[in-house]
């Protein structure tokens, strides 16, 4: 965790915070579902006989919402899987300008794409999933998030490399 | 198609996060052709959520996390040590041998160089009885072990990206893996002789007793979780979630290792790196997508056809390239992208593909040992200090002898097939 003194008093960044340790202890907390409803269904079926088909459902949104939950608001730039080898090897004006492509690139087509994937959740909600009967539409919201997230975070940086002080950021 | 090429490629060399490069380049294909942007969800969504088999991969980074932290690494090197730790060269085998058994009940080789092999380097530096530089290496080697003996991440995403039976790959991996085992233990008995390497004291009997009582619970794993998939008890995937709760049971209950704010800091950490390789799988979904719609894996298969390669020279071409890009690009992104490519020409051709997802994942582990992009060499490097340089060269009769075991798994497919076909797996 990066703990940038002076500025963690900025209400923005503290919000940034706080809600970065929201976001950790809910993807904790939908993973231990995930977890649970795997017990349950070994147990349910071989120790009790009952067979707990809504565990395998919840178990399924589980992964689906702690991934994208993790992926917009947990984990940081260096805790993604990337190639940087290249990026490794630029001056730090290079890496800035790499920072910046990739970011304005990425957080663009993201934006493009959001009208759409928005349309295509909500007409998902036709159909609900078979055992909790919740609607396609809710359980794949997670998605317009991820990406409303991404592209929010995308700016904020993008903003950071532009300040003075863009040397911390890359 | 080349629109996707070049944002993916490109973003890629950047430095992007590779998930969020794919659905980019995913977005960018569809957009340039004018086609519905919503398939980028409907495609991620749905297949994620048919992919009941992919929630084991983070369960097994779970299990492995807990295990790790519950000194389930500490009590299997005592027992390793019990066994071989009398012979020249003796903390060197021990080290082979956990990475073998740990195998058994992770399936991660990062969570093998991070646990047991942590370990193993340092009861083999204390005392300065093994240079740091040897002992990284022997370990990152046997920790490629990992994801080859059952259970295995790769294996699951090689089955989810194949259609092949996730239980047939396991037991496919059993003969290779003992097989790298074998080929690394050769060279530590050449290296013992050459540099005069100690033997640990024998232990008496009832040393060994002891020692072997202690760890008793945690060598059950293997045999509960492969138990437990072939008797049909539970699936590969639930398998996952068994043998973190067998972990989570004796390092909590057993050991008294775990209280509930290290619990809540392992959830985290497992979250954090499940999270990180899960995405690449949902950006595969919607690459694969594309790569099927352009017919990419079918005009593959007939260029390669029309190339008449024989099975041989095609096995030949996969490994030098497989081993080429395990150099710069990391395992998940190899068999989620390329395998789906190949697939066809490897049906084609005739080759049985689950002997196939064999070799590539063995190729794609030593890929993880190589220079300049080695994941566990950097892990290795990281946790302890030992400077790359050295590490490397010492690992080269290492990855000469695990070069040595692929191209024989290449090449007599009965090695990886046998074990399967003893359970039923039609060929």
């Amino acid at each position: 965790m990066t703990t940038e003194q002076g500025e963690t008093r900025h209400p923005l960044r503290r919000t940034m915070n706080s809600l970065r340790r929201v976001s950790e202890y809910a993807s904790a907390l939908i993973f231990f579902v995930m977890f649970l409803c795997f017990i349950i269904q070994v147990v349910g079926r071989y120790v009790f006989n009952i067979p707990a088909p809504w565990a395998g459902e919840l178990a399924l949104l589980s992964f689906i919402w702690f991934v994208f939950v993790g992926c917009a608001f947990v984990l940081t730039k260096e805790e993604n899987i990337r190639i940087d080898i290249v990026y490794r090897m630029l001056p730090e004006g290079g890496r800035r300008v790499a920072s910046m492509i990739v970011l304005v690139v990425t957080a663009g087509l993201f934006a493009a794409a959001l009208p759409a994937t928005f349309d295509y959740t909500s007409f998902m909600n036709w159909q609900t999933t078979p055992v909790l009967m919740i609607g396609f539409g809710y359980a794949f919201s997670i998605m317009v998030i991820f990406m409303a997230a991404y592209v929010i975070r995308a700016l904020v940086h993008l903003w950071r490399l532009l300040r003075a002080d863009w040397r911390r950021e890359i | 198609m080349l629109i996707l090429m070049v944002v993916l490629i490109g973003l890629a060399i950047l430095g992007a996060p590779l998930g969020v490069a794919m659905i980019a380049s995913g977005i960018a294909y569809l957009l340039f052709n004018g086609q519905d942007v919503g398939l980028v969800t409907e495609q991620v969504m749905n297949n994620m959520f048919n992919s009941y088999v992919v929630i084991a991969v983070p369960l097994f980074i779970f299990a492995a996390n807990i295990m790790n932290a519950g000194t389930i690494s500490d009590r299997l090197f005592a027992l390793g040590n019990a066994f071989v730790g009398h012979l020249r060269g003796g903390l060197a085998y021990v080290n082979v041998l956990v990475s073998v058994i740990f195998a058994g009940m992770s399936g991660s080789a990062i969570a093998d160089a991070a646990g047991p092999g942590m370990v193993s380097i340092r009861m083999m530096t204390e005392k300065k009885r093994y240079t740091p530089e040897f002992s990284a290496a022997l370990t990152a080697s046997a920790a490629s072990i990992g994801p080859i003996v059952p259970p295995s991440i790769p294996m699951i995403l090689y089955a989810l990206v194949s259609g092949t039976s996730v239980g047939a790959l396991f037991l496919a991996g059993v003969v290779p893996g003992l097989l790298m085992a074998l080929a690394l233990s050769l060279v530590i008995f050449l290296v013992a002789r050459k540099r005069d390497f100690p033997a640990g004291p024998r232990p008496s009997a009832k040393e060994f007793l002891q020692v072997l009582l202690k760890g008793l619970l945690p060598l059950s794993l293997p045999f509960v979780l492969l138990g437990g998939i072939y008797s049909g008890i539970f699936t590969p995937t639930e398998a996952a979630a068994v043998a973190a709760l067998y972990a989570l049971f004796l390092a909590a209950i057993v050991y008294r290792k775990l209280n509930l704010r290290d619990f809540l800091d392992l959830l985290l950490v497992s979250v954090r790196s499940s999270a990180s390789v899960s995405i690449l799988i949902a950006g595969a979904f919607i690459l694969n997508y594309v790569v099927v719609i352009e017919k990419v894996p079918n005009n593959i298969a007939d260029a390669i056809a029309a190339a008449n390669l024989t099975k041989v020279q095609f096995l030949i071409a996969i490994n030098v390239v497989f081993l080429i890009l395990g150099c710069l690009i990391d395992t998940t992104t190899m068999l989620l992208v390329l395998v789906p490519v190949l697939l066809p020409t490897v049906t084609q051709l005739g080759i049985d593909p689950v002997h196939f997802g064999v070799v590539v994942i063995v190729n794609t582990m030593i890929g993880l040992l190589t220079p300049p992009f080695g994941m566990i060499l950097f892990i290795i490097n990281g946790l302890t200090g030992t400077p790359l340089g050295g590490i490397i060269r010492e690992i080269v009769p290492f990855l000469i002898m695990l070069i040595v075991v692929l191209l024989l798994i290449s090449f007599v497919p009965i090695l990886v097939l046998w074990l399967p076909q003893l359970f039923g797996y039609q060929v």
